[in-house]
């Protein structure tokens, strides 16, 4: 019976929080609803960035741009071209965040180590000053692309808040389980042991740079499907949502959840962005203060992490074995 | 002509900056993404004394000298705290400008500083058939007065030594007895020391605002990954082709000007990944 219990406590456990997170919106007011939608967002995007972070140990500060491509794409198609289609709408993000995180790659991989950082940082700056000067990229006189709207699915649905919500849910347990795959593929194998041991994976005879290049436009391009999903309920994407300061959020989200941990960074996404909301509710003005310090507190604490995690166990085990006397 | 000197000028900021950024990064092997923070708060600071107070210019640049260097003293215990892991040291400092940004709003209010106004250097010199500002000259004066001391000390002093030597082999350093540890703060603080004064004479042109920190940072970062680190001259000739590049494309064509930028910094990765004078890693 016990061990019964043991093998299906896992999988009951993700149906329960999948299932509590489809009836949510019952419970909540139409902003809190979009305040969810935008908090499974960002968990996609930085359970998508971990791929590179976590899984590749390749520290990249662009993400946001590649972010920003997905919002971009589907902002302009929608705004300028009039397609309303999902499903089209989707597949140019993916196909523009693909091509985007390739080339990102193929720069950024030149160089190594923290100078990797940097450029992934200039690169994810350039994107940023690119939308900021572009007026392509801007419409009706706006800093931004604005006027998107929620797209078409074809089938005949009615969006509200809660009915986007539930959409975007679907669409976050789908990119998780394709992370899944990912992460205990074969490939995911690879891409972890050219993080661990580069020398090593090279002298088996694997192609360490066309791992990470395969790392880096896997995690760019479900990042762009999440920037897509942004414009969509944000209604605009606007150069701040794709600069240094983004990319610096997501980061934070990743380390904040536990960077290649399995579900760490999608959980760090909604904490964070939940965080930023209440922080700006809380005091506009002092907001910024106030992120900053949950960025310094957990850079100073990541590293307790694990003992951490240990004491709490510990403490759990001492409660069960209390239970069991 | 004007042009040029601008370019001048932005170039001797950006080697005060760059050159912090990538001693530390060199010689210390941090990541401080904070530094443009510094930079703003040497800004400010040289705002306070020299215009809000009244003190002569040069006077309270050497204040802001000061006040960054304590603030790099700050920084270098804080970063100890997360040696050599990156993750932690990317949101430490994020945090740091996050922070930093917003006091300094707090303080000096959300409006950005005009360009600093000081009486002395106003105007501007006739060379043949040019007027070059004073401002900008005195600036460039500065960068390159600082960038030859710099020079000096790692290519001709024991001191520099030490700490080329801290570069590519710590562990042997350390082994003959160095304490490396003291080099490490050396370098934080002088760092921070310029990059305050860079904050202070770069305000002639560019004032002060909480927007710095960003702007300044990836500037330094295209200077540090086009310049390399371990090399003060590689650090003066990425400072002076960006300085004069930035500004020559402002001039021809303003709308792409930053994107020129970021061209350079991927063609010289491209070609040469290490940078102009880069050292193997």
């Amino acid at each position: 019976m016990n061990k019964d219990w043991g093998r299906v406590r896992r999988p009951l456990t993700i149906v329960i929080v999948i299932a509590g997170g489809f009836l949510l919106p019952f419970l909540l007011t139409t902003q809190q609803q979009s305040l969810a939608t935008r908090a499974l967002i960002f968990g996609m995007a930085a359970a998508s960035l971990d791929l590179a972070y976590g899984q590749a140990g390749l520290y990249s500060l662009g993400n946001a741009a590649l972010f920003g491509v997905g919002g971009y794409t589907v902002g302009i198609l929608m705004v300028r071209n009039g397609i309303e289609s999902f499903w089209i709408l989707i597949a140019a993000a993916i196909v523009g965040a693909a091509l985007a995180s390739a080339i990102f790659g193929l720069i950024a991989l030149r160089a190594r180590g923290l100078y990797f950082i940097l450029v992934t940082l200039a690169l994810g700056q350039m994107v940023a000053n690119t939308a900021q000067q572009w007026s392509f990229l801007k419409t009706s006189y706006s800093e931004s692309v604005t006027g998107i709207y929620l797209p078409a699915l074809g089938l005949g649905e009615k969006w509200t808040n809660g009915t986007f919500y539930q959409f975007v849910l679907v669409i976050a347990v789908l990119m998780m389980v394709v992370i899944r795959r990912i992460v205990t593929s074969p490939l995911g194998s690879a891409i972890r042991g050219t993080r661990e041991n580069e020398v090593r994976m090279a002298v088996l005879g694997y192609n360490v740079w066309r791992y990470r290049l395969m790392a880096l436009v896997l995690s760019g391009t479900l990042t762009g499907v999440a920037g897509a999903l942004f414009a969509f309920q944000a209604g605009l994407i606007a150069p701040t949502n794709v600069g240094v300061a983004a990319s610096g959020l997501l980061a934070l989200m990743v380390i904040i959840g536990g960077s290649g941990t399995r579900y760490g960074a999608f959980i760090g996404g909604i904490i964070v962005t939940l965080l930023t909301y209440y922080a700006s509710q809380w005091n506009e003005q002092r907001a910024p203060l106030i992120i900053g310090v949950i960025f310094v507190v957990t850079a100073l604490v990541n590293r307790y992490r694990g003992r951490l995690v240990e004491v709490v166990r510990s403490m759990r085990h001492r409660e069960v074995s209390d239970v069991a006397a | 002509m004007q042009v040029i000197a601008n370019g001048l000028a932005l170039g001797a900021v950006l080697f005060l900056i760059g050159s912090g950024l990538a001693l530390l990064l060199g010689a210390v092997g941090v990541l401080n993404l904070a530094h443009g923070a510094v930079y703003m708060a040497g800004a400010y600071v040289t705002w306070t004394f020299g215009m809000l107070m009244g003190w002569p210019f040069p006077l309270a640049v050497g204040m802001a000298a000061v006040a960054c260097a304590v603030l790099g003293l700050v920084f270098e215990r804080l970063f100890r705290l997360v040696p050599r892991s990156p993750n932690e040291q990317i949101l430490l400092s994020f945090g740091l400008i996050y922070i930093m940004a917003n006091v300094a709003q707090w303080i000096w209010g959300p409006v950005a500083k005009p360009p600093f106004d000081v009486s002395w250097l106003a105007g501007s010199v006739q060379l043949g058939v040019v007027a070059i500002p004073v401002g900008r000259l005195a600036i460039a004066v500065v960068g390159f007065g600082i960038a030859v001391l710099l020079w000096y000390v790692q290519d001709k002093t024991r001191i520099g030594a030490i700490v080329r030597a801290g570069m590519d082999d710590a562990t042997m350093t350390r082994a003959l007895g160095i304490n490396l540890n003291l080099v490490v703060v050396a370098v934080f603080v002088l760092g921070s020391a310029v990059a305050g004064i860079a904050g202070g004479v770069g305000g002639l042109v560019l004032g002060a605002s909480s927007d710095q920190p960003m702007q300044i940072l990836l500037l330094a970062l295209i200077v540090v990954v086009v310049g390399g680190v371990g090399s003060v001259s590689g650090t003066i000739v990425a400072a002076l082709l960006i300085g004069l590049l930035d500004s020559v494309s402002r001039f021809l064509f303003p709308d792409m000007a930053v994107v020129v930028l970021y061209a350079l910094m991927v063609a010289v990765l491209v070609i040469r990944p290490t940078g102009i004078s880069g050292r193997a890693s």
